[in-house]
């Protein structure tokens, strides 16, 4: 089965070889025909209008919060909060969740995280960040994050899937280990690079927060999903102030909207969250665990394929479900892969894959990513491949 | 196909005549762009106000080190106020290559740095 010819870009570009969806992904036919039809048929003001346009907006746009709901695996709606994407999502949480710190308390992270997943926390005065080391698989050591847990971890937050070394996190074993250690500490999962590849249940998780990006799951930029338990989310203050996340004002006061609204201030990015609800229903229509073994069948063989590369080094153990691998080659700079298989077709990632830390924990400047999508084909990796020989032949005559 | 990597980047990056650590170094400074992860380590000799030898030790991309040879090459003996007469023209003239946005980033760097040097 081929997804290819669900992307149009493809038509426009028949040889386009992309493999850095991990940065973003191609949108299928039926995501851009959704934001095309909420623009010429249903565009409105939503929540406000009192005209039937607006109704059907409204209810456009909060049908996406079911399909969200059920994407991750819960059944209420009010549990699902809008954001621009993962990176705003951790960011209403470093910021609602200072209300509920006091100084000396601490955060766990790991070692891989995403400057999304760290740059808000170092925002927080007074908390102390830890950092849960790799094992030599490039995996989160769950048993040494275990030996940092104390009674001032407040907050212990983890990539569900890493956007470098493409390795993995059995998310369901970190609330169950903290109870272990007597630790009521909230738990958040980054799962963006975990929710385009295999099914995610916040149930099976039992975690208390977990964020993903609308724009690597298919659907438009600028859209993504919070979700977090109705009582903490209830504790938490708004992010951001102003229309429609109001139940009253006067002149000198205010008072919140319910969840999940009081987190949604200002008119959202509507068509973009409609334009979500198809790439989710897209997804689903092919079935997570159908995309699970098309990424891991496409993985398992472009890991084989650049292995035969003598000169690449891969960095950690990739699981294949995630669809990422990273390497570098010998001798040749990242930039200068990325650029000679971008003359040649070849859209790769360079650079530090926003993860300095990881870099330097790797004792690497940089390092070149590849990373699938539902559209790639195993002549896409081949073609990769071929690319790699002809960078080789140009840097080192060989 | 590979504009970019004509012979005289090739060369310069993968045989650099003015690499290593520089003995009596008067000036010196560490540069970076951490998104694309160049890093370049200038060192300079200036006598009497003027350059007598300039330096890089580089872990970068082939732009950024071929840019970092040729200037060293050019500064050689120029006056101090040489330096601020690089400006974003003259190192693309340098390389003789059009560069797209990101590339110039890797371009630059080694006068930034040549610059923060002697602001040092």
């Amino acid at each position: 089965m081929t997804y290819r010819t669900d992307f149009p870009i493809f038509r426009t570009h028949p040889d386009l070889v992309y493999l850095d969806s991990a940065a973003t992904s191609q949108k299928p036919h039926v995501v851009l025909e959704r934001v095309r039809r909420f623009y010429e048929s249903e565009n409105a003001p939503i929540h406000r209008g009192l005209y039937p346009l607006s109704v059907s907006a409204s209810e456009a746009y909060e049908h996406v919060r079911e399909q969200a709901a059920q994407f991750i695996g819960t059944a209420d709606a009010s549990e699902i909060v809008f954001t621009h994407g993962a990176t705003e999502g951790l960011n209403l949480l470093a910021h609602g969740m200072t209300t509920l710190l006091k100084p000396g308390d601490e955060i766990i992270l790991s070692a891989l995280e995403h400057h999304a997943n760290l740059v808000p926390w170092q925002q927080i005065p007074d908390l102390a960040l830890k950092f849960a080391p790799l094992n030599a698989q490039g995996e989160i050591d769950l048993e040494a994050l275990r030996g940092l847990v104390s009674d001032k971890t407040k907050i212990v937050s983890l990539s569900l899937c890493s956007n470098v070394l493409g390795t993995t996190l059995d998310g369901s074993q970190v609330k169950k280990m903290l109870h272990e250690q007597g630790s009521d500490a909230y738990v958040i999962f980054d799962a963006a690079q975990a929710a385009p590849h295999f099914p995610i249940s916040v149930t099976a998780l039992g975690c208390d927060f977990l964020v993903f990006s609308g724009h690597k799951t298919y659907g438009p930029s600028g859209t993504g999903i919070l979700w977090g338990r109705p009582p903490l989310l209830e504790l938490l203050p708004p992010y951001q102030t102003g229309g429609d996340m109001i139940k009253t004002v006067t002149r000198e006061h205010t008072t919140w909207n319910d969840i999940p609204w009081k987190f949604e201030a200002g008119t959202p990015n509507v068509e973009g969250i409609v334009g979500l609800g198809a790439a989710l229903e897209y997804m689903q229509d092919i079935g997570l665990e159908v995309i699970q073994g098309h990424t891991e069948k496409l993985t398992r063989y472009a890991l084989e394929a650049i292995q035969s590369v003598q000169q690449v080094q891969i960095l950690g153990n990739p699981d294949p479900k995630s669809g990422i691998i990273s390497f570098t080659l010998e001798g040749i700079h990242p930039h200068d892969v990325a650029e000679t298989l971008g003359e040649q077709n070849v859209c790769i990632r360079a650079g530090q894959h926003c993860a300095a830390p990881l870099h330097d924990t790797l004792g690497i400047t940089a390092s070149n990513r590849i990373s699938i999508g539902l559209y790639t084909t195993e002549a896409d990796i081949d073609a990769c491949i071929a690319a790699l020989h002809k960078t080789l032949q140009l840097f080192h005559h060989v | 196909m590979f504009d970019i990597y004509r012979e005289q980047i090739m060369d310069r990056s993968q045989n650099p005549r003015f690499a290593g650590h520089l003995e009596n170094a008067t000036h010196s400074a560490d540069g970076e762009n951490r998104s694309c992860g160049d890093e370049i380590h200038i060192e300079l000799q200036v006598i009497d106000g003027t350059i007598a030898r300039l330096n890089h030790t580089t872990r970068a991309c082939a732009v950024c080190t071929a840019t970092a040879d040729l200037l060293a090459e050019e500064l050689q003996g120029k006056p101090l106020s040489e330096i601020e007469t690089w400006d974003v023209q003259k190192i693309t003239n340098l390389l003789g290559i059009p560069l797209s946005p990101v590339r110039l980033k890797c371009a630059l760097l080694p006068i930034e740095t040549v610059r923060a040097a002697i602001g040092n």
